[in-house]
């Protein structure tokens, strides 16, 4: 008990944060079931019973926002994975460390980038007149300039680029992490076998990324509902006519109400997406631990 | 990450919220106590009030004025100042923030519509006071423009003094003008517009013929009247000298509007990056990049290098006196003494100069006929203290003596006579509440975000989009919208 208490006491100030700052404020979410008045507060405010969430459903919006938000978030979780995962046993693979460092840094600086510094650069591709993609479609290609800001059918295909690029720096050095935390035994005694370096991937390094990926893609998809707002709202330049491709339910909350200052109503959709996210993880979580007990979360 | 930010920022707001909702319940008793107490005795200490003040110029020696002012205000109402100006681009996030808690007592209120505020249970009634105030002050507003920051009949806010009537012009470059010889008394319609965009994109096809009013934003209004709604989801067409409440996309005045710029945009006159443009007509012109462009103008003279042709003549739209307008919160500790301020800040010159202008002598000098300059070498943006070009963001101008920049000494005695001189909106006072409908509404607002400026700039073809435009509208609910518009708008003109 000695040992442990002090390895507990430990515990204490990520407690208290984790008690402050996340689980204290939860209270709050009464005001989703409340219309909020700013002169009597959160407790005396008269309660609407779920009235705040009627706005989520009942329009014709729902089900494009509820599906663009899903869908993209899977998109970005599976190729994410794969993208990092591949990267990650590729830098394993480089013998120069020198080379590694070069690369790593490389890797993780859009992950540093501010989405707002993101969107110029977007924008430095894809501006009408002076873009990068327009110039080159108009001056080596002899092509029709392309109107990018007002047609949203090629935008899944972006937004997924720049997700993409932005975010798989981050995830292969967590995977590269566990990826050199691999006993060498392993692999040395698999070349001496006659293993090829493909082989070895296939049959070492996979198998001890798994519960890694497991864990990793199980938080992601926690926040499924939630969508990266710099990137669904400063990205596209907040063009409304690219909305079909480009709205979320984050960027359609904040488009709607911010006129409206009516903190019930978002409050509602935060404890929406935040429900069905934990629903979600749950069961995704039984899944997982029906195949492989040991790959669960909890 | 961002999204994480952005619960963060909301847990933020109910601690804060919790926190405030405490002290609020503690601090009305004690300080009841107090001010029982310490009213007898004439030495009590002076009260501070927290001015919030909306700013797009810089304010870094908001502190010395300050300082000036609090010498005028422990003199004559035993009150301190706190002035806190808030930045233009973050401005709804914070006054949100800022009015759950007791750091605001006076702030402009400006962005969201009046009524929400007042929905929101954000803001003070105001009749008593305003019964009680002195004749100097009540002579300010006149009935109607008193009524226009009334909400269910009862006063939220005290408006300020700017341009309420705006006229729409084309904003020419002058160089260019002189240039080709463009006679710029013959334009006075948009059909006059379309050979002066010609001329000018055939002889410097290198520049934008014409260009947005700001970023994204093609004309800031121009016939038609939102009733109080920035979405403009139900207008009053013809500067709202009609009494129905009609679907703007349906009305003759946003189709005349369109259909001529979705020429000039097939034409390349119209900046074809328009929807993504983050710069200023005012800035492209001056600069060389752009020809012209349209702006919602008061009687201020046209920035050097750039002349003006009214197309539109002079109005007021109906939310016009609640644009912007100083409330007190409803969270205020002093609300008495925030008034006394509110109050001597449309009264007391002295002070309205010091909190406008900034300090004499060193923001600004005074010249000879009754205007003022900047002292050498300092302009609007380099100014410590921007406060003069930015008048019309402070409660009551008129007070002060105009900024040279302005055009005339008699500036703020001009920009009176025209705000009495324009047409004004049969429905000038009424403000919509949405708050029965904020589902249909709300679907509403994310269509007309979809197509509206798209639309404005003439970058889509309005033939095409405005009947998608209505059917995606009519299953969002905009018969419903409109209708209570409508019957609110009825109800409001019988009463007038």
């Amino acid at each position: 008990m000695k040992t442990t208490l002090q390895l507990f006491s430990m515990m204490i100030p990520g407690l208290a944060y984790l008690l402050i700052n996340n689980y204290i404020p939860m209270a709050g979410i009464v005001v989703a079931f409340k219309k909020f008045n700013y002169a009597k507060g959160i407790w005396n405010s008269p309660w609407c019973g779920f009235k705040n969430f009627r706005f989520l459903f009942t329009t014709r919006d729902a089900f494009v926002i509820t599906r663009n938000t899903l869908c993209y978030n899977l998109v970005f979780i599976v190729l994410g994975t794969v993208l990092a995962v591949i990267v990650a046993v590729i830098l394993n693979e480089l013998t120069s460390l020198r080379l590694k460092k070069v690369y790593q840094t490389f890797i993780l600086v859009p992950y540093l980038i501010s989405m707002v510094v993101v969107s110029y650069i977007v924008y430095g591709f894809l501006s009408q007149d002076n873009g990068f993609l327009n110039n080159l479609l108009v001056h080596v290609f002899g092509a029709k300039k392309i109107s990018w800001y007002t047609e949203p059918k090629r935008w899944p295909y972006i937004l997924t680029a720049v997700s993409l690029w932005k975010n798989f720096g981050y995830t292969s050095i967590i995977y590269y992490a566990t990826v050199i935390g691999i006993d060498t035994a392993l692999y040395e005694a698999a070349s001496i076998d006659g293993a090829s370096k493909w082989k070895q991937i296939r049959y070492i390094t996979l198998p001890e990324l798994r519960p890694t990926i497991i864990t990793l893609v199980l938080l992601q998809l926690g926040r499924v509902f939630y969508s990266d707002f710099g990137l669904f709202y400063q990205v596209p330049l907040n063009s409304g006519m690219l909305m079909d491709a480009t709205n979320t339910i984050d960027t359609y909350v904040y488009r709607g109400l911010t006129q409206l200052n009516d903190i019930g109503r978002a409050s509602a959709a935060g404890f929406y997406q935040a429900v069905l996210g934990f629903v979600l993880i749950l069961t995704v979580n039984k899944l997982v631990r029906s195949i492989d007990k040991e790959s669960a979360l909890f | 990450m961002c999204v994480q930010e952005e619960t963060m920022k909301k847990r933020r707001g109910y601690t804060a919220g919790i926190i405030c909702a405490c002290i609020l319940g503690l601090i009305p008793v004690s300080c009841s106590k107090n001010g029982s107490a310490s009213a007898k005795s004439s030495s009590k200490a002076p009260v501070q009030i927290n001015l919030v003040l909306l700013k797009v110029y810089d304010f870094s020696d908001a502190q010395k004025v300050q300082d000036e002012m609090n010498k005028i205000l422990e003199k004559r109402y035993n009150i301190d100042v706190k002035l806190t100006y808030v930045d233009f681009g973050s401005w709804q996030q914070q006054t949100n923030l800022l009015l759950l808690g007791t750091d605001c007592d006076i702030l402009p209120l400006f962005g969201t519509p009046l009524s929400t505020y007042v929905a929101n249970g954000q803001l003070l009634e105001l009749d008593d006071y305003y019964a009680k105030s002195d004749g100097t002050f009540k002579s300010i507003w006149s009935p109607v423009e008193l009524q226009g920051t009334k909400v269910n009949g009862k006063l939220y806010s005290i408006t300020n003094l700017r341009n309420f009537a705006n006229k729409y012009s084309l904003h020419m470059s002058q160089k260019i003008v002189g240039e080709l010889n463009i006679d710029i008394s013959s334009v006075k319609t948009l059909e006059d517009i379309t050979p002066v965009l010609a001329k000018v994109h055939k002889a410097h096809p290198e520049m934008y013929a014409m260009v947005p009013q700001t970023g994204d934003t093609f004309v800031n209004g121009w016939m038609w009247d939102g009733l109080g709604d920035e979405s403009w989801i139900g207008v009053l067409p013809e500067k709202g000298q009609t009494a129905k409440v009609q679907n703007v996309f349906d009305t003759a005045d946003f189709k005349q509007f369109t259909g001529m710029t979705h020429k000039w945009y097939e034409a390349g006159y119209i900046m074809s990056d328009a929807l993504s443009n983050r710069e200023s007509g005012e800035s492209l012109v001056v600069n060389g990049k752009a020809f012209s462009f349209f702006n919602n103008d008061s009687n201020a003279a046209p920035v050097p290098g750039t002349v003006t042709s009214e197309i539109i003549a002079p109005w007021t739209v109906s939310n016009s006196y609640s644009a912007l307008s100083y409330g007190i919160s409803v969270n205020s500790l002093h609300p008495d003494e925030s008034w006394t301020l509110l109050q001597a800040l449309y009264t007391d010159a002295d002070l309205a100069t010091l909190l406008i202008d900034g300090v004499e002598g060193v923001h600004y000098v005074k010249n000879g006929n009754g205007s003022i300059s900047y002292p050498a070498g300092v302009t609007a943006t380099t100014s410590t203290y921007g406060g003069a070009a930015q008048y019309w963001a402070y409660p009551y101008a008129a007070l002060t003596p105009p900024i040279d920049t302005l055009g005339s000494p008699d500036f703020f005695k001009e920009l009176v006579a025209f705000n009495k001189s324009a047409i004004v909106s049969k429905a000038a006072g009424f403000l919509f509440d949405s708050t029965s409908i904020t589902d249909q509404y709300t679907a509403c607002v994310n269509v007309m975000n979809k197509y509206y400026k798209a639309l404005l700039c003439g970058s889509i073809d309005p033939a095409k989009f405005i009947p998608q435009a209505d059917a995606e509208l009519k299953s969002a609910g905009v018969d419903a919208v409109i209708a209570l518009k409508q019957q609110e708008l009825d109800k409001f003109l019988k009463n007038k």
